[in-house]
């Protein structure tokens, strides 16, 4: 028997990243989570190359989802679990087993249930975790845009990809929380949004051009304020994505051969023009509940870029797949009032915000409902 | 005589440079960290015989007390280390090649392929000191794995001893 081609390279990929996962784990760095999904994925893009019945198909599936509960993704773990428990090939015996693994890790069916669905931010599949710094520039170099002569000038390049990816971000989570609030029919509704103008493809440009974006969908959600216009937006910003193909394919080569390790803490500023770049984002589109995708957003940009820094306060803690969310964004938003009275001069009103937690009620109510018609 | 640097050599076409790396540096640290120097000998016991084998390493200027103290992993690495420098010795024909490394909570800690298609589980432990129970564990936690060929190897680095045990 000889080892299928994909199977040999995802092999060292996958030794790689679970021991990168371990040692992160074993210094109790923060970055062990993010390292365990990278492990998750893996194993997963594994176990499609391998039947359920052989041993190592199973090693692949029991790995991909313990690795998910090691990240704190529960509702992957369990995701991973009813699917392969569903497999053809499956043994009764190897579907008991991922149900034990699940209960060991905690992943219970109580627990699941007192789970309500939540927008889920990806920066891009977390293909894209971004920490700037001189060995990432070094790499990133060739692939960015000739007008990035010096040093600061890449890295406020690469901010400016940042903000455009951490717009898109805020986009998806706000589009997922509509659909979860039933507010998903309003996607039919076409706003007439003037497409970009694009002269090139430097992050510069595309960020001046959703700038123009945002005045257009401004001006024209004064008259119509129907959320899920963005819809149209999205399909821009795809677009806009899809015309980088020298920037994105090589940071994520990059990212794939790299060991999160080297990386090194990105400038304060750029996580700084990030979180603003959110506000503004959410706050111009001012949908449903603008106040709590920011509180996502500045979580999900500090956990992805700075894994390494210490002084996140609470945004560490903050678990991305659970109702927990909602808890950790309100704690959020009582650290932020305490801490700091410069954020309502960002335009962000908490108090507001914390009435507009009232989306976690709706999407509970929409969730048993949910139940009941299942029922 | 065995050079961990020859874990490259050995098993490096499907281990990666950094891992190879990784298990070979945090051997020699867990040999040092124990008092041993390059040339240490490694008595392995197998069910009805011994085998042994000299172990060497470079003792780079970098590798303090401190830089050993700092690290992580060093035992359970160093362990995975040794266990494959014993299936090389004990079988060099059979030109291995090294599969992967499991999650953790799985019945083996690494996965071998020899050149005619076996697949090889290994469950490694070490531990700075003498634990007789541990190979009955070990062998109770492979019993459970469907693979066809699984091996147990058990390790102490103070002094140096490993016990292997195919399941």
């Amino acid at each position: 028997m000889t080892m299928p081609e994909a199977i040999r390279t995802l092999y060292p990929k996958v030794t790689s990243a679970i021991m990168r996962a371990e040692n992160a784990e074993a210094r109790g760095d923060a970055s062990a989570k993010e390292a365990y999904s990278d492990v998750s994925r893996i194993e997963e893009e594994i176990s499609t190359h391998l039947p359920a019945a052989s041993p190592q198909g199973a090693v692949s599936r029991r790995g991909a989802v313990r690795a998910a509960i090691y990240a704190g993704d529960l509702q992957r773990a369990q995701s991973l679990a009813e699917r392969y428990a569903g497999e053809a090939d499956i043994e009764a015996a190897f579907a008991e087993e991922l149900r034990g693994i699940l209960k060991d890790g905690g992943v219970t069916e109580e627990r699941m249930n007192a789970l309500v669905p939540v927008p889920r931010l990806r920066l891009a599949e977390r293909l894209y975790p971004m920490a700037v710094g001189d060995d990432e520039l070094l790499h990133l170099r060739p692939a960015l845009p000739p007008d990035a002569a010096s040093k600061s000038d890449a890295k406020r390049l690469y901010g400016e990809i940042l903000r455009v990816l951490a717009e898109f971000a805020v986009y998806v989570a706000l589009r997922e929380d509509h659909a979860s609030t039933g507010y998903a029919h309003l996607a039919n509704s076409a706003l007439a949004a003037a497409a970009p103008e694009l002269d090139s493809c430097s992050p510069l440009e595309i960020n001046r051009a959703l700038r123009k974006l945002d005045q257009v969908y401004r001006a024209q959600r004064q008259e119509t304020t129907l959320a899920a216009d963005e819809v149209t937006l999205l399909a821009q910003i795809h677009q806009l994505f899809e015309s980088l193909p020298s920037i994105f394919p090589a940071l994520a080569d990059y990212r794939k051969r790299s060991s999160y390790d080297s990386f090194i803490t990105p400038p304060v500023e750029v996580k700084q023009n990030i979180i603003d770049a959110l506000a503004r984002a959410a706050k111009a589109r001012n949908v449903v509940s603008p106040e709590l995708a920011i509180a996502f957003s500045r979580s999900e940009i500090a956990i992805a870029t700075a894994p390494k820094i210490d002084d996140l306060g609470p945004e560490r803690e903050l678990r991305w797949t659970t109702a927990e969310a909602y808890l950790q964004a309100d704690f959020q938003l009582q650290s932020a009032e305490s801490a700091s009275k410069a954020e309502a001069d960002r335009g962000v009103d908490w108090v507001e915000f914390r009435e507009k937690l009232a989306p976690t009620q709706r999407q509970r109510e929409w969730r048993e409902e949910t139940l009941q018609a299942a029922e | 005589m065995w050079d961990l640097r020859r874990l490259g050599q050995a098993y490096g076409r499907t281990l990666d440079e950094d891992s190879v790396h990784q298990l070979a540096t945090k051997a020699a640290r867990a040999l040092k960290r124990a008092g041993h120097s390059p040339g240490v000998d490694l008595p392995v016991a197998l069910k009805t015989s011994e085998r042994r084998c000299e172990l060497q390493w470079i003792e780079y200027s970098h590798i303090t007390k401190k830089s050993i103290d700092d690290d992580v992993n060093v035992t359970e690495y160093a362990g995975m280390a040794m266990a494959l420098v014993i299936v090389h010795t004990l079988y060099p024909e059979r030109e291995w090649e090294f599969m992967r490394r499991t999650v953790r909570g799985e019945f083996a800690d690494i996965v071998l392929m020899a050149r005619d298609g076996d697949e090889f589980f290994i469950e490694a432990s070490a531990s700075a000191d003498a634990d007789p129970s541990r190979m009955a564990k070990k062998r109770a936690q492979l019993r459970r794995c469907a693979a066809a060929f699984k091996a147990g190897c058990v390790m102490e680095f103070g002094p140096p001893r490993a016990a292997y045990e195919e399941v």
